[in-house]
């Protein structure tokens, strides 16, 4: 509970964004497949998480290879929006969501509260028990993609969200823009700049 | 009512009564780090003090031994040539960059522990390793030191050689370690928190050497 509490709480901090900003991705572009679409984005994020944890990861792309990577995320991104309706849409959403939370996760440089640094501790001495509370920190950091992949299909007010054309629309802009962001190497930048806001305003 | 929508139900009601019981943990939390927290620190370490001065605590570990600084820029409020100069001293080294906001919750507590433990030969160097650029600019670490009262030495580590060589596979903000009498690490902490740990290992090492 105080992990996700943290991740939850974390969600004022500009450092959070670069996880929760890409999340809309799946959300807003896997049509009427949200939920499974959110629910691989977090497990995908907390898996490289845990990974980049346990100094089993890459370094954070620069280059050529940030290029490449934002190639790979438009793609994705289209992917998830032009796939064929039926099983072809829901294999897009699961590709496009776990690629999503691949590159968020390893571009993401969190802030490490007590709860966080202290399982980010026990990493050094357990692999694989923390694992599943990794999980949990980014649930917290996602519970509003969570909390707004579920609304459409609790309220039947909101139905017409779950596979509608113009959010699909935002969520593929919104990856293709992060992809471009990221290609061209101005992530860290647009980053440094939230904090700097972020500084003035506290 | 269908399935899904049942299921989606749950996952609400799920989601609102754990954030509810979330928000209302994390508000216990912040406190600790609100602007009152020196008042709360002072409490805290008096509660500690007695514990990290038990007839018989447990001798902290030796972990490995420390590296040296590397591709150090300058100092601030200090001016060594390399950590060689604390040999035989207990002391704390916390990579720290100044945006960062967990390394700012740390600072009231490193700052009770100086206080209290500076007269009996604690030390401590902030290695300053910028995050971003606009975090590289010495007079902005200058003015953000002063406004988180960090009166110890500071090494500026702007290509963050130091923070590569020290944390290897597994690089955060912020990280302390406590490096003994003989340059060995006997702490070694990610992220906020373990202040007690921390203290109690300080306390050790300047009561019982290395």
């Amino acid at each position: 509970m105080d992990l996700f509490a943290e991740g939850l709480w974390a969600i004022r901090l500009p450092c959070t964004l670069a996880l929760l900003v890409p999340g809309f991705v799946p959300l807003f572009g896997s049509r009427n497949r949200a939920p499974l679409a959110v629910g691989f984005y977090v497990l995908a994020a907390a898996a490289v998480f845990w990974l980049r944890s346990t100094g089993n990861f890459f370094d954070q792309p620069k280059g050529l290879l940030a290029l490449a990577v934002g190639l790979v995320v438009i793609g994705l991104a289209i992917l998830g929006w032009k796939a064929p309706r039926g099983r072809p849409a829901t294999v897009a959403a699961i590709v496009t969501s776990s690629g999503f939370g691949v590159v968020s996760a390893w571009l993401w440089i969190p802030c490490v509260g007590t709860h966080l640094g202290r399982l980010l501790n026990r990493t050094s001495t357990e692999t694989w028990a923390p694992l599943p509370q990794f999980a949990v920190y980014v649930a917290g950091v996602c519970a509003l993609l969570i909390a707004l992949a579920a609304l459409p299909y609790a309220v039947e007010r909101l139905a017409r969200f779950a596979d509608n054309e113009r959010l699909a629309m935002v969520g593929v802009s919104i990856g293709v823009a992060f992809g471009v962001i990221v290609g061209v190497g101005l992530y860290e930048d647009i980053v440094a700049q939230l904090l700097q806001w972020s500084l003035k305003i506290q | 009512m269908t399935f899904s929508r049942i299921a989606a139900l749950a996952v609400l009601a799920a989601l609102v009564l754990v954030v509810v019981a979330a928000l209302l943990t994390s508000g216990d939390d912040d406190s600790a780090t609100s602007a009152t927290a020196a008042t709360a620190i002072d409490d805290e370490a008096t509660a500690i003090a007695p514990s990290a001065q038990s007839p018989e605590p447990e001798a902290p570990p030796v972990l490995r031994p420390r590296p040296d600084l590397i591709g150090i820029d300058g100092w601030l409020q200090a001016e060594y040539d390399s950590l060689d100069d604390l040999d035989g001293q207990v002391y704390i080294v916390e990579f720290w960059t100044f945006g960062c906001f967990n390394c700012r919750n740390v600072k009231p507590h490193l700052r009770a522990i100086y206080d209290r433990y500076q007269p009996e030969g604690l030390e401590i160097v902030g290695v300053h390793s910028p995050e971003f650029d606009f975090e590289k600019d010495v007079e902005a670490i200058e003015q953000a030191a002063l406004d988180q009262n960090v009166n110890w030495p500071i090494a500026l580590d702007t290509n963050k050689r130091s923070f590569r060589s020290w944390q290897q596979d597994r690089r955060f903000w912020p990280r302390t370690y406590v490096v003994d009498q003989n340059g060995d690490i006997r702490y070694d902490h990610i992220g906020e928190g373990g202040y007690d740990d921390l203290e109690a290992t300080v306390a050790w090492l300047l009561t019982n050497g290395a």
